[in-house]
């Protein structure tokens, strides 16, 4: 680092930094969108997979293929990437706890018990009727459900860490809190018919694929919602890392401010999980990886890096499951698990040796 | 007054405040002001008033230190002074406006604070932490103006840290990063600076410059400023004003000589083993003394003063009144040629350095003690 007295160079070499990460991010995005559209059971050429989107293939098949099967899919994997990366930035921000994540806080488990409130124990229609039955105001009201599971675990995490200053032990907390959600379902599977067991099983896979071009614009409209509000709470997150009392004496409004961005977590992770499944590692690890590489605290850079990333994550990890070719395809959990456990790993083993910010 | 009225002079930035040219009404209210307050907190219906009747004014340019022993309340003051905790009763009002009727924001450019709060910096520059504040003024996404950034680096001049702009806040040292968040505070460019316990994991040396750098903003910019501490010596030295709390939670304020002459430092920190010696300005556990008197004299002020220390760590009884002494210490000489004289019965004994006359003596005094305690 240069010890110039007049920091200017040094705000250059940052800004270089950043539009660089962007830009690489950028096209690393768009890349694997590309090939998302491009893989799968039938392989079309890259550049007719581009020209499909707009209906111009020469094979009349693979408009069809990429418009109303593989494009829902990959946008549903970009914005499913993009949320959890942001839920999680949210929930290490407002725990102060770099390992926090909607998984990892037991946020996804939240979203569980509320989908399986919604899936075995609401109404009386067979189980494979309902997920794949249910009309968009059903997607709207599982989405719901998830939220809601989420806000009510976020809440209770909150009041844990009002009485425990430790990061580790909340860590704890959350994995008590999932352990305490998981119970909860598992009596739900219990009790619910077979064929309900078997749906809401599938789902706990987690996977992209489930949401159609029609369902979509409910996943996207609740997610544009969450990013929304998390966008407009840049300033008081940042605030919030110096912690709350410093947070208020610079004349932020704590307890709204952080009420907003944990119902916007919720919404995040919470629709996310009601529409993908429970999502591993991302939304830990997309948050590291964006303060690694961007080397930067602030949460008007970390946002829309974070989600990038998270895009740029989801995307990659759905173009790995397609690679056994032949009509197979691999969960995407053990995937992301692949490629956000030893991030977060290193988080914790720098963590613990006390070096180099996290 | 209205709140704007009292608000108006806050963006006048650095420099000399209106309030030193042009004395408005608005700026002759003194920066803080609590009478009858009742300081303490409310769970439910039960309260715990913890201060009462705290009655004070503060005005602009003046530097106070608030001591008093662990547990006292000083935490609980400050906050409430600042309205980060509601009062029970009675009113504090910032700049002639009660605190409980400013919005968060309000507060925020009237009061800047520094907590011991510990948290995780990141990727945050020196310059970036300092420019926290400027929360109160910047707009919604946070942009720093070309004023805001001369505040920000003037606030970083000003705390002696000039260079250090585009170094990580992490990897200071603790008085560096005291200077940087004390940077931040003045960057808030707000008349009151609250310091909770600025030199809490300080170095002597970083101590001495926290209240330097105190007394210099009160001065400089005319801020009105508060440091809770515990170190009390230094508070004597350098504050304008004492304000004391003592475990009965009663407060006294004052000149820092008038709290040490009244006794009101005594009443707040004397215990059974450590007390207040108003005599030095500093806190002594003076233990039985021996029976052993000495005399001591000499010319050379300093090595008398250090060789009165000697004898008083050893617990000789110094100079008594009857003038029965059991040892005469005499220093002699200056630098290289100094030396000690201890005459005992009628026999001197010339001593080349303290350490020795340390052995000596503390031998002559051990023996007394034994002698006089019942076998």
């Amino acid at each position: 680092m240069s010890d110039s007295p007049v920091p200017i160079s040094g705000f250059r070499a940052e800004t270089l930094r950043r539009r660089a990460g962007f830009i690489l991010l950028g096209v690393a995005g768009a890349l694997l969108l590309g090939a998302d559209l491009a893989l799968g059971s039938v392989r079309i050429p890259f550049s007719e997979a581009g020209k499909a989107l707009f209906g111009a293939a020469s094979d009349s098949a693979w408009n069809d293929i990429v418009r109303i099967f593989r494009l829902p899919k990959s946008l549903t994997a970009a914005s499913a990437g993009a949320s959890l990366a942001l839920a999680g930035l949210i929930l290490q921000t407002i725990f102060r706890n770099p390992l926090a994540g909607p998984d990892s806080l037991g946020i996804g488990a939240g979203a569980s018990v509320g989908v399986g409130v919604v899936v075995l124990l609401a109404g009386g229609s067979s189980g494979a009727a309902l997920l794949s039955g249910l009309g968009l105001a059903g997607w709207a009201g599982l989405a719901a459900a998830a939220a809601l599971g989420s806000f009510a675990v976020l809440l209770l995490i909150l009041a844990a860490a009002r009485r425990v200053e430790n990061g580790v032990t909340l860590l704890i907390v959350g994995l008590l809190v999932g352990y305490l959600a998981g119970a909860l379902v598992s009596l739900m599977v219990w009790f619910g018919s077979p064929q309900k067991t078997q749906v809401f099983l599938g789902w706990t896979y987690g996977s992209f694929s489930g949401v159609t071009l029609e369902r979509l614009p409910v996943l996207l409209g609740a997610l544009g919602l969450g990013a929304a509000l998390t966008g407009r709470s840049a300033k008081p997150l940042d605030a919030l890392l110096l912690g709350e009392r410093y947070a208020e004496s610079v004349g932020i409004r704590v307890k709204p401010a952080r009420a907003r961005v944990l119902v916007a977590a919720s919404i995040l992770a919470g629709t996310v999980t009601a529409f993908c499944g429970p999502i591993a590692f991302l939304g830990i690890a997309a948050p590291q990886a964006a303060r690694r590489i961007f080397r930067s605290s602030a949460h008007r850079v970390l946002m829309p890096a974070s989600a990038l990333i998270g895009a740029v994550f989801a995307l990659a990890a759905d173009v790995v499951a397609q690679t056994p070719g032949g009509g197979s395809v691999l969960p995407v959990n053990p995937i992301l698990a692949l490629i956000g456990a030893p991030i977060v790993l290193s988080v914790f083993l720098r963590g613990a040796r006390g070096k180099d910010p996290a | 007054m209205t709140s704007s009225e009292a608000l108006s002079p806050i963006n006048a930035g650095q420099g000399p405040r209106p309030s030193l040219s042009d004395p408005s009404p608005a700026t002759s209210a003194p920066i803080l002001e609590a009478s009858s307050l009742v300081a303490g907190w409310k769970h439910g219906k039960t309260e715990t008033r913890l201060l009462q009747d705290v009655n004070l004014t503060l005005p602009s340019g003046r530097f106070v230190a608030l001591v008093g022993p662990n547990g006292a309340g000083k935490s609980t003051l400050l906050r409430t002074l600042v309205g980060m905790q509601a009062s029970l009763a009675g009113t504090v009002k910032l700049r002639g406006a009660p605190v409980s009727s400013l919005s968060v924001e309000d507060r925020a450019r009237m009061a800047a604070c520094v907590f011991t709060d510990r948290f995780d910096s990141g990727f945050f520059t020196v310059f970036d932490i300092v420019s926290f504040g400027r929360y109160p003024y910047t707009d919604a996404r946070n942009r720093l103006t070309e004023r805001d950034r001369e505040i920000v680096g003037d606030a970083i001049r000003e705390t002696g840290l000039a260079g250090f702009e585009s170094r990580r806040f992490a990897e200071l040292s603790d008085g560096e990063k005291q200077k940087a968040l004390t940077a931040r505070a003045v960057a808030q460019d707000a008349p009151l600076l609250v310091l909770d316990e600025p030199t809490a994991f300080l170095d002597a040396p970083a101590r001495i410059e926290v209240f330097h750098l105190a007394s210099r903003l009160a001065r400089s910019r005319d801020k009105a400023v508060i440091v809770s501490t515990h170190d009390v010596d230094l508070a004597l030295r350098h504050a304008d004003e004492l304000w004391v709390l003592d475990r009965g939670h009663a407060f006294a304020s004052g000149a820092p000589e008038s709290m040490a002459l009244s006794g009101a430092l005594g009443r707040a920190f004397d215990g059974p083993v450590v007390r207040f010696d108003p005599a030095t300005g500093a806190f002594r556990a003076p233990g039985e003394p021996a029976p052993f008197a000495v005399g001591i004299s000499g010319e050379d002020p300093v090595a008398l003063g250090w060789t009165f220390r000697l004898a008083e760590r050893l617990g000789c009884v110094i100079e008594p009144e009857d003038g029965r002494y059991d040892a005469v210490i005499r220093v002699i000489g200056a630098g290289i040629e100094r030396a000690w004289e201890l005459e005992r019965a009628g026999r001197v004994t010339r001593i080349a350095t303290i350490e020795e006359l340390s052995e000596g003596l503390g031998r002559l005094v051990a023996v007394a003690r034994e002698r006089s305690e019942p076998s």
